[in-house]
């Protein structure tokens, strides 16, 4: 049968005839049919794809928790050998980290990260290295000389030129010599994070003695590593965290000097994605809705089209056409629209992409992969023909026959058919208004979420720092560490442009953290019941660097830096109301358990109280905190802070030099402002807003088009209507009015059921919201009035036009 | 009532103009019943819409009750057509939309009337022309005859001194069309002044005199013998 291909040129020719309505439709399809292709293939790249290992449905987290924490807080090495030896559920576990090295021997020191793992890790994978060996048991303790390193394919091309006899060759990471054993074919990664790590190494670097404290892989109180697993075949989800449960109880007996913590088994597929599956999955939704304005939108034009059509049609009719061909007929110019519609609509989504990519927040993983594939192609291919059928069918079976018109209608009088038409149009366009109020008020929550974060007030004053990590490696022992910094940090100070500098570990807002738990002199809690602090290892003159307000007592000083100074710390405002309610805190003491080495964690004099900061981002709220002199536990890598007086960016180079000439091997690591800091960690939020404000816009402009397009077309039909009334008295004004008066009426119908939808939808994204209601009234007022303006805007014109027409024409058409 | 002197209407066309109207001189008593004659083409449209006040674009004087129209703005002619003229369609022009009891009320709508005094005043117009009974019906519901019926109970429901009827019975067989020359006759009798347009003789016995168009030009009027005749001017 050749009727498809008599449709398809008859349809081409249709099309070409109308180079306008075609224009229009093409580039309203290719803008809805784009938009949803680039969300897709984020969700696809983020959430659907198989992460890139062997059989990956098997292999989940093994997160530890505590009470009143949802996340991984990790898992010592010791616990984590008993788990390995105790269950029955895995083939295997892993355990690994992440960290920042410093290569060094080659032209330039550069900053690269690598992860450590247990020697089992890329055999539980199941992916084997491309060049050279995979690691074996035994490397998990220290053997030979030289650690094994396996290269990412990526760094053996960008650093290696691709050699192939890297195999052998001895590298120095960190001060630390490691040898290379193997390369990784490309597209591996592990773990799965935005910024891939460029090596592995085994856990046989953290079995060294650590500045004459024992190794980490010997402690049980450092819990500092995640874990990875593979189920058995038969063992399910619910199995492994039952015996899992089992085991961490009896540890939890066994070592009742450690805080009790629980176990959450979670398929690495969630792990990897997070939080982020829910945001992902309502852009998709209100992207979605683009299209189905969009069709709507169409189906309008296709409408109107029909009536102009409408004598084309009976004469088919007429000439034996069943109403089947007829509809196929139109369909197939449906199809032509949409297949070009969907091509463009690629191309658009190509480059929407990039600006994605670019855009997404940093906890956003496996972005980077983003692209154009057979998957994609297949989402495009079903969303246009979808769209077809969305937009085509119904005016095409509209324009062929009768049934749906009447059901539209009231009784039997309905004779012309036009009625029913326009009654349908009103439908569609009262559906998009809808629409367009649940993506508004989406946006509009966002939005003012986002603003809201933007006043949150950090508790630290964010402008003009820079910051830097500095990684010094093991030939630095303690004395050596604080005399490095003694050094740096007045040399720093004496730079022009710099108001104040200091070194801490961690940065407020920075992902690092040190948890510890306290016990209160005169307080006896028990082991397991004591608060918990989030510990920070400050350098002098840190609070005013950063800018926190000192509330009481004194900050630290010279005194507290010398060789055996009274151990001190300060405490941040919500820790001295949480432990101390109204007592003045300073000169109480408390005892954080960390110490360096192995003598006894000394109890604590406070010496002040200091402002709360957003440690955990603007939309975290703050936590207890407290301060102690680095010179008194000089163990962690610092990062160092800068106060300046000019750009903060352009301080670099000269803290480059500075840091340098005391080492020349150290590069700055992580090189970024506070503000820097703050804004990604509203990274998320304003991702969605922007993608769903651009959603939201798209949705107003396709409406406000829509309702134009209906109430000029209702102009354009009424003509003769309104040649009568002028020519029965109507002044230009009231015509004009009625216009008017029905583009309002169409969108208050509309907004009111857009109220409703979205005063059920925005609820659903309460999680996203921050500092504001879902039924936030500010939104749900200023959404329906914006479009009502546009509704205005969008009737006025063809009203105008009404106004205009010659009464005469009602006499013409004798 | 009525004065035109030297009305002219053009058209600009591709070439030019094109002249419509010419020199169109002519009186209309209050009361009087006059009909307009002449082959297709010669302007009797276009000379109505310019007494009803549709058309601004013609030049000459034009005097309505001692009212100078040529220098009436739109407003002024609009607010004139609401005053005192009411339309009669060919073919009807009722709006499909809305009930003949709706129909009815449009022009009344259009006039400062309160809403109550508007209702008695379909209900009366109802009641003159008997058709309380269709008043709900829509007119895609009723015969041709019936429909202009309505038509003409429209123009006449704003009480207005001058009908105009555009080929008024153009679409009704001969029966229906007396039944509406009748009623022209009645409101007449009544004092309301009538021009119709007909090609028909029949109907045009209806009035007082005819005045016939030619080409743009009046050839004969009654009233005026003197017309000036278009091969005068056409050398
Ligand atoms: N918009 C226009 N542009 C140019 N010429 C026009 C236009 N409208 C009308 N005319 C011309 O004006 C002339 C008079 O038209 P009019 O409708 O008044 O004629 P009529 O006497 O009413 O004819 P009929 O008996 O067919 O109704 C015609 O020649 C017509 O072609
Ligand atoms: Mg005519």
């Amino acid at each position: 049968m050749n009727g498809f291909f008599d449709d398809f040129c008859f349809g081409l020719r249709m099309l070409r005839k109308s180079p306008g309505f075609t224009l229009v439709a093409v580039l309203t399809l290719a803008l809805g049919i784009g938009a949803n292709t680039a969300i897709f293939s984020v969700i696809h790249a983020v959430l659907l794809r198989a992460l890139p290992f062997h059989n990956p449905r098997q292999l989940v987290a093994v997160n530890t928790t505590e009470p009143g924490r949802q996340d991984d807080i990790g898992v010592s090495y010791p616990a984590f050998l008993d788990w390995r030896s105790q269950n029955h559920v895995f083939e295997g576990l892993s355990a690994f980290r992440v960290d920042d090295f410093t290569l060094t021997g080659r032209a330039e020191p550069i900053h690269v990260t690598g992860a450590v793992v247990s020697a089992n890790t890329l055999s539980l994978l199941g992916v084997a290295p491309m060049l050279g060996r995979d690691f074996n048991r035994q490397e998990d303790q220290p053997v030979g000389t030289g650690f094994p390193i396996i290269l990412s394919h990526s760094f053996w091309q960008d650093g290696f030129a691709s050699d192939p006899n890297v195999l052998g060759q001895n590298l120095t990471l960190s001060g630390q010599l490691f040898t290379v054993a193997g390369v990784m074919p490309p597209g591996f990664e592990f773990p799965v994070e935005r910024t891939p790590v460029e090596f592995w190494t085994t856990i046989a670097l953290d079995a060294r003695p650590l500045n004459g404290s024992p190794p980490m892989t010997a402690q049980r109180g450092v819990a500092y590593l995640d874990v990875i697993g593979r189920l058995k075949a038969q063992a399910t989800l619910a199995q492994a965290q039952n015996e899992m449960s089992k085991i961490q109880d009896a540890l939890n007996k066994q070592y009742p000097g450690n805080r009790p913590k629980g176990i959450a088994i979670v398929p690495e597929i969630d792990q990897v994605v997070g939080e982020t599956r829910q945001g992902l999955l309502i852009l998709f939704a209100a992207v979605g809705l683009v299209l189905l304005i969009a069709c709507a939108n169409l189906s309008n034009l296709l409408l109107a089209r029909a009536t102009a059509r409408g004598k084309e049609i009976s004469v088919r009719k007429a000439l034996g056409a069943t109403r089947w061909v007829v509809v196929r007929q139109l369909l197939t110019e449906s199809m032509l629209l949409a297949s070009v519609g969907a091509a463009l609509g690629l191309i658009f989504a190509l480059w929407a992409v990039k600006w994605l990519t670019r855009l997404a927040p940093a906890e956003l993983p496996r972005i980077s992969e983003i692209g154009l594939n057979l998957e994609v192609l297949i989402f495009t291919a079903g969303v246009a023909v979808f769209t077809t059928l969305l937009f085509g069918l119904i005016p095409a079976l509209h324009a062929t026959g009768t049934e749906l018109a009447s059901s539209l209608n009231e009784g039997a009088r309905s004779g012309t058919e036009t009625r029913g038409r326009s009654r349908l149009k009103d439908v569609f366009v009262v559906i998009e208004t809808a629409l367009a109020v649940v993506l508004l008020a989406g946006a509009g929550l966002l939005l003012r979420s986002l603003l809201g974060l933007g006043r949150v007030d950090p508790g630290f004053a964010k402008d003009h720092v820079i910051t830097f990590g500095l990684d010094l490696p093991d030939r630095y022992r303690h004395p050596q560490r604080i005399e490095f910094y003694r050094q740096l940090l007045p040399r720093i100070r004496r730079l022009p442009g710099v108001r104040s500098a200091s070194a801490a570990f961690p940065l407020p807002m920075s992902a690092g953290e040190v948890k510890t738990s306290f016990g209160v002199e005169g307080r006896p809690w028990k082991d397991s019941e004591l608060p918990v602090t989030t510990l920070h290892l400050v350098d002098d003159d840190y609070f005013r660097a950063v800018g926190i307000p000192l509330l009481r007592g004194r900050e630290f000083d010279a005194r507290d830096d010398a060789p055996g100074a009274t151990p001190v710390v300060l405490i941040s405002q919500s820790l001295a109301k949480q432990i101390f309610r109204d007592e003045n805190p300073v000169g109480k003491r408390i005892r954080p358990q960390i110490s360096t080495g192995n003598e006894e964690v000394p109890m604590r004099l406070i010496v002040g109280v200091v402002g709360d900061v957003k440690g955990e981002g603007l939309a975290a709220p703050a936590i207890p905190e407290s301060y102690v002199p680095y010179a008194q536990l000089p163990f962690a890598p610092m990062s160092v802070v800068v106060r300046t007086a000019i750009d903060p960016q352009a301080m670099v180079p000269a803290l480059r030099k500075e840091v340098q000439s005391l080492d020349k091997d150290l590069p700055l690591l992580h090189v970024e402002t506070l503000e820097e800091y703050v804004d990604d960690s509203i990274a998320d939020t304003r991702f969605e807003t922007i993608l769903l404000g651009t959603f939201g816009a798209l949705a107003l402009v396709l409406t406000t088009v829509g309702l134009f397009g209906v109430i000029s077309y209702t102009v354009v039909q009424r003509t003769r209507e309104t040649g009568i009334r002028l020519a029965l008295g109507a002044e230009p004004r009231a015509i004009a009015g009625m216009i008017v008066g029905n583009g309002l009426l169409l969108a208050s119908v509309g907004v009111g059921i857009g109220l409703g939808g979205a005063f059920l939808l925005t609820r659903l994204m309460r999680s996203l919201l921050y500092g504001v209601s879902p039924l936030d009234p500010t939104t749900f007022f200023s959404v329906p009035v914006a479009l009502l303006a546009m509704a205005l805007l969008a009737s006025y014109i063809p009203a105008r036009r009404a106004a205009k027409v010659d009464p005469m024409v009602a006499l013409r058409y004798e | 009532m009525i004065q035109l002197r030297n009305v002219e209407r053009t058209y600009k066309t591709g070439a030019g103009v094109t002249y419509v109207l010419r020199r169109i001189t002519m009186d209309l008593r209050e009361g009087e019943f006059v009909t307009v004659m002449g082959p297709s083409g010669s302007g009797k449209s276009t000379l109505l819409s310019i007494i009803g006040m549709l058309d601004d674009s013609w030049a000459g004087e034009y005097y309505l009750l001692d009212q100078a129209v040529h220098k009436l703005d739109r407003k002024k002619r609009a607010d004139l057509n609401r005053k005192y003229i009411g339309f009669v369609f060919q073919s009807y022009h009722l709006l499909d939309n809305l009930t003949v009891y709706e129909n009815l009320d449009v022009p009344l709508s259009y006039r400062n009337i309160s809403r109550a005094q508007r209702a008695s005043m379909v209900a009366e117009i109802l009641d003159r022309f008997q058709i309380v009974g269709k008043k709900d019906l829509f007119p895609s519901q009723l015969s041709g005859g019936q429909q202009q019926l309505v038509g003409i109970a429209r123009a006449v429901v704003g009480n207005p001194k001058l009908i105009l009827a555009d080929e008024p019975t153009g679409n009704l067989h001969s029966s229906q069309a007396k039944e509406i020359m009748e009623l022209f006759k009645k409101l007449n009798d009544q004092g309301t002044t009538i021009i119709q347009v007909t090609h028909s003789e029949v109907n045009a016995a209806y009035g007082h005199r005819t005045i016939q168009l030619f080409d743009g030009w009046i050839t004969s009027d009654p009233a005026n013998p003197p017309a000036t005749s278009p091969e005068a001017v056409a050398r």
